[in-house]
């Protein structure tokens, strides 16, 4: 006769309890990131979360779990105890919330893979970090608020607008803006870099792309945030306060980072039409030879 | 098959943390907001303070001084009697201000608290068992003032009161952080020493003030008010 086998082992398996951990502390994060108001943060987070998820389940049958390697289990429970402990307490926003998807990630490798085995993660854990640099560091670190005014300067120049710049002032006859680091659209530029990493990491491109979209992406950003603050030097005049503020902060400034994005979009999508296109060319010969 | 141990270890270390983890999603999900919480709790600060070296004669509690950058969430004043010899008696008096998200810059707090210009009188910076504080003498007054921090230190300027929050208080910080506090303490008590008198006789009156302004800081030391969640 048939037993039934459940035995513990069967029914809480390994890569389950992995998987189990990796959506809870992904949905802790999130509904942190939720609670604080961060909604840049926070559709970000969503966005790489699920690209995480989708990496590992289409590799599932291929990663490799350590068998022996208590000291990495018992340093990626101690990471993975830090971050519950301290998510468990937080009650707003707090910069660790920028951390702690990273800090997970290794955690949960080092549990299931041990010191060795991390490395088969490191796009994972690559993507991660792209949440770590807060904004106003980036600002502090990478000031590119001159560029931006000279790149501004110039397409209101060819619109046919009498402009002059001092420096990172912007002038024109009615008014003028003074482009601050936080404006020069470094935020921007880092979350299309990103989530071109992470097209490159999810598609196969040829090698010139793992070049050429990461550029793309970063020049996407510079050229539509430009735009958005040539828009702001026109409207810095006493009469449209308000127009400058929904361009300036308001919903404005976030219809730029929305067209930032479809751009990048489309560009991913040239890059999988011209893939195919060249797959169907160098499939088209081996069939007529077969033919002949 | 017989599992091994270390497997064994794995599944029990994932098992509790999965139950903790979905612990901590149910607490996050059911709390309120931030926002939602209590307002600034009230905090009173004790109407008496007894020294050794002097005699505490009055108190009164104060109306903050300061603008809306500086909070202050309590304000009181002591007015202390010192006997010396031949009956002569001093009146000095001791102001503490609770500072809350505190910078640490002493100077512009005494501008702000006795509605002095920047550069008043003749300053001196001088150090106690504390740590600094600023004397300030006018032409018929004298002032003691400080920053007393939670950790038992008196400073003047932002960049000591600020360095010891960035890299001394990091070592009491790690834990109450993890479990919800902010990662640096930045309340202090900023209190003040003020008494009239000539300069010529300063060299005699120093030593009693100084005595006075040491067991008060000491005093207030031991007596830092608690912490409370709301006041960050």
């Amino acid at each position: 006769m048939l037993k039934p086998n459940l035995s513990l082992q069967r029914i809480v398996s390994l890569p389950m309890l992995l998987t189990g951990l990796l959506v809870t502390l992904s949905l802790i994060h999130l509904s942190l990131v939720l609670k604080g108001n961060e909604g840049s943060l926070f559709g970000t987070s969503v966005l790489y979360w699920a690209a995480i998820f989708a990496m590992v389940w289409s590799r599932r049958s291929t990663l490799k779990y350590s068998k022996n390697s208590v000291l990495a289990v018992m340093l990626g429970g101690s990471l993975l105890g830090l971050v519950l402990l301290k998510s468990s307490s937080m009650q707003g926003f707090d910069p660790f919330l920028r951390i702690s998807p990273f800090l997970s990630g290794v955690g949960v490798a080092l549990v299931a893979s041990g010191f060795r085995g991390v490395r088969q993660y490191w796009r994972e854990l690559i993507i991660l970090g792209f949440l770590i640099p807060p904004p106003a560091l980036l600002a502090e670190v990478i000031d590119t608020s001159l560029v931006t005014a000279q790149m501004t300067t110039l397409m209101l120049w060819y619109s046919g607008f009498d402009v002059l710049r001092d420096g990172v002032f912007i002038l024109i006859a009615q008014g003028g803006v003074e482009v601050y680091p936080g404006c020069s659209g470094l935020e921007t530029m880092f979350q299309l870099l990103g989530l071109a990493v992470l097209f490159l990491f999810y598609v196969e491109t040829p090698r010139i792309q793992k070049v050429l979209l990461p550029v793309v992406a970063i020049s996407i950003a510079f050229v539509m945030n430009a735009i958005r603050v040539g828009i702001m030097v026109v409207l810095s005049t006493p009469e449209t306060p308000q127009a400058f503020e929904y361009w300036h902060k308001g919903d404005g400034s976030l219809v730029f980072s929305l067209i930032s994005v479809v751009l990048l979009g489309c560009y991913c999508l040239f890059i999988l039409r011209e893939d195919a296109e060249v797959s169907e060319e160098n499939a088209d010969p081996s069939e007529g030879d077969e033919t002949t | 098959m017989k599992t091994p141990w270390p497997e064994k270890l794995r599944l029990l270390i994932l098992g509790i943390l999965l139950l903790a983890g979905a612990g901590v999603l149910v607490k996050i999900i059911f709390t309120p907001k931030s926002t939602e919480l209590q307002a600034q709790p009230q905090i009173t600060l004790p109407n008496s303070v007894p020294l050794s070296s002097g005699t505490l004669f009055s108190s009164r509690s104060l109306s903050s001084p300061f603008d809306q950058e500086i909070h202050s969430l309590a304000d009181q004043a002591y007015q202390y009697q010192i006997v010396l010899e031949q009956n002569f008696q001093l009146q000095p008096t001791l102001q503490v201000h609770y500072i809350v998200r505190s910078t640490g810059d002493v100077k512009r707090y005494v501008k702000q608290a006795f509605s002095l210009p920047s550069q008043a009188g003749k300053s001196e910076l001088k150090h106690n068992l504390f740590g600094d504080y600023l004397q300030i003498l006018e032409s018929d007054q004298l002032q003691f003032s400080t920053c007393l921090d939670p950790y038992g230190r008196s400073t003047v300027s932002i960049r000591d009161y600020q360095g010891n929050r960035n890299f001394r208080d990091i070592r009491y910080r790690l834990l109450p952080w993890l479990l919800g506090a902010p990662l640096k303490d930045e309340r202090c008590l900023f209190t003040t020493l003020t008494i009239a008198l000539e300069p010529k006789d300063l060299p005699t009156l120093e030593p009693p003030l100084e005595s006075l302004w040491q067991d008060w800081c000491q005093w207030w030391i031991n007596n830092f008010p608690e912490y409370r969640s709301q006041e960050g």
